[in-house]
């Protein structure tokens, strides 16, 4: 199969697909996690819904930008019904390039005058 | 609590089953999870609609996100498969165009609605009478009568009358033509609810002797001789010499009456052109002793069919009471107007639709058939899809969609057959189909063709998926994707090839009946000579031959004026030609022979003058034919027809003998019958002539008349000059329908030659469709069984041995299908008993020659594969397994 596809291919992300990338970005989780992750990161401004969120972990995983893992990564934390996922070193790549893309509209909407604090 | 939590945790579960199976299976216990965990930090309230709504638009997501891939899935491999791919597009392309072309003949005649206000209200009230006793209930009623009904009756809230007439219509250009002029009562376009596209319709005051002389025009006459002029209302134009106002002119839909919604024998022209009131005096509407006029009415909206028949009988019978002279015998019969338009037509196309149906039931059983045989071929892909852990119903699914796409593409070429097959039916149609020319591939019919190419799929696609996702992996994983053993794949194969010749018989057979019936048809002797007769017809206006003798003198003039023409040998008349469905009915009472009760003598009655018999080739058998000298004045006179002869006359010479019109003791002259000629078939050729009596139209003057000429050249070459010669003697007079008896002839003939043409084509398609069938199945298995072939012609079996045993296999499944088609020609026979003719429904050679033509076809299906087979080399064939 034709795989490696560049990371531009799949720009711009669809934002459930970013925030979960971001919310993997710095440990595996399972999907809850990344539901919880995703809203306190965002102030419960994005809450993601089941259909959601496993729809697009089911994309994303066919368009190789996570895996799934096979044991847990805490066996403490080892749930029998939860399922981890973990981001590939292609969903980093893509995430970082969406990030660049993302500041860079961020920087022109900044010299047109259209964002008048500085975001943390 | 805690039970509604979990009341509510089973709901969610619930609710999943709207994702796709596959997608349930993964991710579905933890979405559960996680709806367990947020329950317990979110409340109902504000997490139900925002779980609701994201399933309402994830679900139908993770569907089509399925459907699509299965697409992709499907094109890739087909794609690989090009020659099987295009093999069962083309066999469904036939199946599915056949079907589409016949649905929107089907559509268009049977199932879409009149264009008339509320058309489903609106009926013919026939006048049947059981006095005649002539099994046909579908006969005109009086002026009075129709008066009464329509003053008198609660079941309907609007009624009309109307009868058609040939016109003249003159000094629109420079040669007279004839229209088709419907007379109609004041409330006839009211009836329908059209409103004219210019001017008005006719009023009830206008339907009365002084104001009747105004006209409205249909569309096309308005197009066709007018220029579709915008300032026509107001003009002038004649009819039959008298000038009419215009006073509207109808839009395209209105096309009442059409000659092919009511019964041929009225010979109503194929659309009317102009409409013009009846204008009937006080006398003329009390009249009930003139059976001419035909009634259409709206029923009430709360009233039924059947409501309105028990009413109107049970006037008509008050009716008849009180008028004892005139309405004695007459009752009323109601039929829905939609029922009377298409009722000729319909049993025609229900045969067609059966039968166009089974050849699409072949085509999917062929496509099955093909499907099964690539499944074995790709038992290997699917158990290794199988072992990676695709589920049954995701590869059931998956096949599915593969044989839709096939499907889909078969609609699709089918939809460009359907166009050019709907064209040719257009084309080859007989007349007597209604609504024929509004024949086209519209939103319907591509919904039913689209329809149509989803249920085949799933009809061809459903048995093979079943049985390729049954393939139990380990088994096919150990056989390498290789030959297998007989398998249930086999049984299904011969069952579906079973299937197929059984249909293709049935298809056969019927085809065969029917081949035969016209065979038959074409080989009634019709009682007269078609070859080089040219006929036309001749009506003149009433306004400006008033007089009786004025009449027979123009028709005089003008036989004279055609017998010179060079290349003319005869000339005749005649007031109805052969062949056209036409009859006028008489009661007869003979001399000396005193009327049975209740059986009435019937006979067809002909005007005729000039040399018609000899014009027409009708033979004189005795006696002598009508000749000039029978005058006004003269002795009346007739001539009779064999069967007349045979059944009034068994035991004596009918020469010399008197009989008269109506009762014996009636107003009624004696006619002198003096001579005999041969049967004539009048109204079909299927129909046995009944007694037919002919007279001098000398001596009932007419003033329309066809005219027959035997010619000594090619009769179409005449034409102009007959109009010349017509025009000499009264420019004004219109020479309408010129053409000759052979193309009567084939106008007779031409429904059973079309449903014959295409029955025939379509089982000529079943058997092809088979015969590709067996052929596939044989090669299949002939390919499957190399090695033992090999084995077999090691051990000394001869190639011809070995031909025989392929054959013979493939000929056995031929002949259980043939027994159980014969079985299913018992349901034909109801279906196609009223198209015989002539021919038994357990017709022998029909049945013999299907039978025979299935077997030497499919023997040939199966030898080709077979030769080959029993040309392998044994040595290669045992290394190669």
């Amino acid at each position: 199969m034709a795989r490696d596809p560049s990371p531009e291919d799949l720009l711009p992300l669809q934002p459930a697909v970013f925030h979960i990338l971001v919310a993997l970005a710095d440990r595996d989780r399972h999907g809850y996690s990344i539901m919880q992750d995703v809203a306190t990161r965002t102030n419960n401004q994005l809450r993601m819904s089941p259909g959601t969120l496993y729809g697009s972990i089911k994309r994303m995983l066919a368009q190789g930008l996570i895996e799934e893992l096979r044991d847990a990564p805490d066996p403490a934390d080892d749930d029998e019904r939860r399922r981890y996922y973990r981001i590939t070193r292609f969903g980093r790549r893509v995430a970082s390039a969406d990030a660049a893309r993302l500041e860079s509209v961020l920087r022109q909407a900044r010299a047109a005058g259209l964002v008048t604090r500085r975001s943390e | 609590m805690g039970d509604r939590t979990h009341l509510w945790k089973r709901i969610y579960d619930r609710l999943l089953s709207l994702y796709p199976a596959e997608f349930r299976d993964e991710y579905g216990k933890e979405m559960v999870t996680d709806f367990d965990e947020r329950m317990r930090t979110e409340s109902p309230l504000s997490l139900w609609p925002r779980i609701l709504v994201d399933l309402a638009i994830t679900a139908p997501k993770e569907h089509m996100d399925m459907l699509m891939q299965d697409l992709r899935y499907a094109y890739r491999s087909l794609r690989h498969a090009p020659v099987f791919a295009g093999v069962i597009t083309l066999t469904l392309a036939l199946g599915i165009g056949a079907n589409t072309a016949i649905f929107s003949v089907v559509h268009a005649v049977l199932l879409r609605g009149l264009p008339y206000r509320d058309s489903a209200k609106l009926a013919i009230i026939w006048s049947p009478n059981r006095l005649l006793n002539i099994g046909l209930d579908e006969l005109p009623t009086s002026a009075g009568d129709f008066y009464d009904w329509q003053t008198q009756s609660r079941s309907f809230s609007e009624m009309a009358a109307f009868r058609g007439r040939p016109f003249n219509l003159s000094g629109t250009g420079d040669t007279p033509i004839r229209v088709n002029a419907i007379t109609a009562s004041g409330d006839f376009f009211r009836l329908f609810g059209i409103s004219p596209a210019l001017g008005r319709p006719f009023t009830r005051e206008e339907d009365s002797p002084g104001k009747r002389q105004v006209a409205v025009l249909s569309n096309a006459l308005w197009r066709r001789q007018f220029g579709a002029d915008p300032n026509i209302i107001g003009k002038s134009i004649q009819l039959n010499g008298e000038t009419h106002t215009v006073i509207g002119v109808m839009p395209r839909e209105m096309r009442f009456p059409q000659g092919a919604e009511l019964p041929a024998f009225y010979g109503f022209a194929a659309q009317p052109d102009v409409w013009v009131p009846f204008g009937f005096s006080p006398e003329e509407r009390r009249n009930r002793g003139t059976h001419n006029i035909l009634v259409v009415a709206r029923l009430r909206p709360d009233e039924s069919l059947a409501q309105a028949q028990s009413e109107i009988e049970a006037l008509q019978a008050h009716i008849a009471s009180e008028h004892s002279d005139g309405s004695r015998g007459w009752g009323a019969h109601v039929v829905s107007l939609r029922e009377q338009s298409t009722g000729g037509a319909k049993h025609t196309l229900l045969v067609l639709l059966a039968a166009v149906s089974l050849v699409l039931l072949i085509a999917c059983a062929n496509v099955a058939n093909l499907l099964l045989a690539r499944a074995s071929a790709r038992r290997k892909e699917i158990a290794v899809r199988q072992a990676l852990g695709a589920s049954r119903v995701r590869l059931v699914r998956q096949l599915l969609t593969e044989s839709v796409v096939l499907s889909f593409g078969g609609g699709l070429a089918g939809l460009l057959l359907a166009a050019g097959l709907t064209r040719a039916i257009v084309l080859l149609s007989p007349p007597g189909i209604p609504r024929i020319e509004q024949i086209a591939i519209n939103g319907w019919v591509l919904a039913f063709s689209a329809c149509l190419s989803v249920v085949t799929g799933v009809l061809f696609g459903l048995v093979p998926a079943f049985h390729i996702s049954r393939v139990a992996v380990a088994d096919s994983l150990k056989q390498g994707g290789g030959r297998g053993s007989v398998s249930s794949g086999d049984t299904a194969r011969r069952l579906f090839i079973v299937g197929e010749v059984t249909l293709a018989v049935m298809l056969l057979i019927g085809a065969g009946l029917l081949v035969r019936s016209f065979i038959r048809v074409l080989g009634v002797e019709p009682g007269f000579e078609p070859g080089s007769t040219l006929v036309m017809e001749v009506g003149l206006p009433p306004a400006k031959y008033r007089d009786p003798s004025q009449q027979s003198a123009f028709f005089d003039r003008a036989l004279a004026r055609l017998r010179n023409i060079p290349g003319v040998q005869t000339v005749g008349a005649v007031s109805s030609l052969p062949l056209t469905n036409n009859e006028s009915l008489d009661t007869l009472s003979v001399e000396g022979q005193p009327q049975r009760p209740g059986q009435a003598l019937l006979c067809d009655t002909r005007l005729t003058g000039g040399a018609y018999f000899e014009a027409m080739g009708i033979p004189l058998f005795h006696g002598r034919l009508l000749t000039l000298a029978d005058q006004m004045n003269t002795l009346p006179v007739a001539v009779v027809n064999e069967t007349l002869a045979r059944q009034i006359f068994p035991d004596r010479d009918p020469i010399g003998q008197r009989m008269k019109f109506g009762d014996a003791g009636g107003k009624q002259p004696w006619m002198t019958i003096v001579g005999i000629v041969g049967d004539v078939r009048n109204t079909s050729i299927e129909q046995k002539p009944r007694p037919q009596i002919y007279m001098p139209y000398h001596q009932a003057p007419t003033a329309f008349l066809n005219i027959v000429l035997r010619t000594a050249v090619a009769p179409a070459t005449l034409t102009g000059a007959v109009r010349r010669e017509i025009a000499t003697l009264d420019p004004d007079q219109a020479v309408a329908n010129i053409r000759t008896m052979e193309q009567v002839v084939s106008a007779a003939v031409a429904t059973r030659r079309f449903i014959t043409l295409l029955l025939t084509l379509f089982a000529v398609l079943a058997l092809l469709l088979s015969t590709i069938g067996l052929y596939g199945v044989v090669s299949y298995t002939v390919a499957r069984r190399t090695g033992e072939m090999g084995l077999r012609m090691a051990l000394g079996a001869t190639r011809g041995r070995l031909l025989g045993m392929i054959v013979g296999q493939g000929l056995r499944l031929t002949l259980v299908g043939i027994a159980r088609g014969l079985g299913g020609a018992a349901v034909l026979k109801k279906l196609l008993e009223s198209l015989l003719f002539g021919v038994n429904a357990l017709d022998p050679w029909s049945f013999g020659g299907a039978i025979l033509a299935l077997l030497v076809v499919t023997a040939l299906g199966c030898f080709l594969p077979a030769r080959r087979a029993a040309n392998t080399d044994p040595l290669k064939a045992l290394r190669q397994e």
